[in-house]
C-alpha cells in the first residue's frame, strides 16, 4: 500500500508510464514535451557531466532530436517517449563526455584547467535564490519535528534505516511520515501561487 | 534498459528517491531510477521535492531547527551531490509550483533562429533594485534575462514569461557604483532564441545624478 495518503499503487508498472498523446499533435506537443522534461534531462546530464552549462546543451540537443523524431514519424509509439527520451540523453552525454575528455586532456597539456572540473557547485545553477527562498519560507511553517525530520533525510543523508530506528517508528510507518510531510509542504507552496 | 524494471512501490520501499538524491545508491541503481522517473511523475515529484528541501536547507538557510539528541548519527554526506548540495536548490516543486526563473553561468553564445531582430529595453534602478522592461514580442513563450558587468562576466540571469524585471540590489555580485549591461533573448517554445535585444546599460540608480 502506497505511504501516500488517498493513494494506490497501479496494477502493472506499464500504467505509471507518463501519458503522451496518441498521436503527434505539433507545436502544442512539443511545448509539452519541453515543460515536462526539460528539467528531467537537465538533472540528468548534470549527474554524468557535473557542469550545469553543458548539462543545458544535453538537455536541449535530447529535446530537439526527439522533437525531430516525433516529427519525422520516427517514434510510433507514443507511450515509449519517456523510455526514448532517456536513451537519446544517455547517448549524447557519453559523445559528451568523450568529446570532453578529448578537450580535458588538450586542456591540460597547454596547462589550462580540467575541463570536467571547471563547475564545482552544478546544482546552483539549477534554480534561483527567489524560490529557494520560496521554500525556506514553507519549511519555516512546518513543525519544528516535521522540519527536523526533512533536515535529517535530505540534509543530513541519514539512511532510513537508521533513522526510523533513531525515532523509534517502522520504516512503513517513517515512509507514510515523509510522504505527509511532502504534502504538507507542497500544500504550503502552492498557497504561495507563485 | 527499460523503464519499467522499477516500480513505485519498490521506490517508497527501499527509499530509492531520498538515496538517489544523497547518491547513495549504485550507479545502476541511480541509472534504473532514472529511467523510472522520466516515465512517472509521482517519482519525479518526490525527486524535485527532495531536492528543494535539500538545498533549503543548507548551512546558511536560516531555517530554525531542532536541538539534535545524542541518538542522532552524525551525517554521512559524501555522495555525488556532495559539495553541491549546501549552496544549490531545486528544480520545480511539483511539477507547475513555478516557472522555471533561475540563475546560472554564462552559456554558450547562442544561436538566433533566423534574422536578427533586436528590440529595445528600458532600464531603470533605485537604492534597492534594478529593473528593465521590454515589449512581447510574438510567437515567445520564455525571454531570457541577463546583466553583464562590464567585463563581460554574468552577474545574473533568469528566465521568465514576463516582460519586466525587478533584481534586487543585493542579489547582483557586483559593487554598486559599476556599470552593468542588459541583454534579452526571446525564446520560442523549444528554447531558442528568436531575437535578442542589444546590450543596453543598466541605470544603477535614479538617485544618481
Amino acid at each position: 500500500m502506497s505511504p501516500i495518503e488517498g493513494e494506490r499503487y497501479r496494477d502493472g508498472p506499464a500504467a505509471e508510464a507518463t501519458p503522451v498523446p496518441e498521436a503527434w499533435a505539433g507545436a502544442s506537443d512539443e511545448a509539452g514535451l519541453v515543460r515536462q522534461f526539460r528539467e528531467r534531462l537537465r538533472l540528468f546530464a548534470l549527474r554524468r557531466l557535473r557542469d550545469s552549462a553543458a548539462a543545458e546543451d544535453v538537455a536541449q540537443e535530447t529535446l530537439r532530436r526527439v522533437v525531430e523524431a516525433c516529427r519525422a514519424g520516427r517514434l510510433r509509439n507514443q507511450s515509449a517517449l519517456p523510455s526514448f527520451l532517456f536513451q537519446t540523453a544517455h547517448h549524447i552525454c557519453l559523445q559528451h563526455f568523450r568529446s570532453s575528455s578529448r578537450e580535458g586532456r588538450a586542456l591540460l597539456r597547454l596547462g589550462g584547467e580540467d575541463a570536467q572540473n571547471r563547475d564545482p557547485h552544478p546544482l546552483t545553477t539549477l534554480i534561483g535564490d527567489e524560490q529557494r527562498i520560496a521554500v525556506r519560507e514553507a519549511l519555516k511553517q512546518l513543525s519544528p519535528e516535521d522540519r527536523e525530520l526533512l533536515r535529517m533525510m535530505y540534509y543530513e543523508e541519514m539512511d532510513s534505516g537508521a533513522l526510523a530506528q533513531s525515532l523509534g517508528v517502522t520504516a512503513g510507518a517513517l515512509r507514510v511520515r515523509k510522504h505527509r510531510v511532502l504534502a504538507r509542504l507542497a500544500t504550503l507552496l502552492n498557497s504561495r501561487e507563485i | 534498459m527499460s523503464i519499467h524494471e522499477i516500480t513505485c512501490e519498490l521506490v517508497d520501499e527501499e527509499d530509492q528517491d531520498t538515496r538517489y538524491l544523497a547518491g547513495q545508491l549504485s550507479p545502476e541503481g541511480a541509472e534504473a531510477f532514472e529511467a523510472h522517473f522520466f516515465g512517472c511523475e509521482r517519482c519525479w515529484g518526490l525527486v524535485q521535492q527532495g531536492l528543494a528541501v535539500r538545498s533549503a536547507l543548507g548551512p546558511d538557510a536560516g531555517v530554525p531547527h531542532l536541538e539534535r539528541g545524542a541518538s542522532v548519527p552524525e551525517r554521512t554526506r559524501g555522495g555525488w551531490w556532495g559539495l553541491a548540495a549546501a549552496a544549490a536548490v531545486a528544480v520545480v516543486v511539483l511539477g507547475t509550483w513555478w516557472t522555471g526563473q533561475r540563475s546560472g553561468p554564462v552559456p554558450t553564445e547562442d544561436v538566433l533562429r533566423g534574422e536578427e531582430v533586436p528590440f529595445l529595453v528600458t532600464t531603470s534602478g533605485s537604492e534597492t533594485a534594478l529593473q528593465a522592461a521590454w515589449p512581447r514580442l510574438a510567437n515567445v513563450d520564455l525571454y531570457r534575462v541577463r546583466l553583464y558587468a562590464a567585463d563581460g562576466t554574468l552577474a545574473a540571469q533568469r528566465e521568465q514569461v514576463d516582460t519586466s524585471i525587478v533584481l534586487p540590489r543585493d542579489s547582483i555580485p557586483l559593487p554598486r557604483q559599476a556599470t552593468a549591461f542588459w541583454e534579452v533573448q526571446a525564446l520560442d517554445h523549444l528554447r531558442q532564441p528568436l531575437a535578442r535585444s542589444d546590450l543596453t546599460k543598466a541605470v544603477m540608480s535614479d538617485l544618481r545624478p
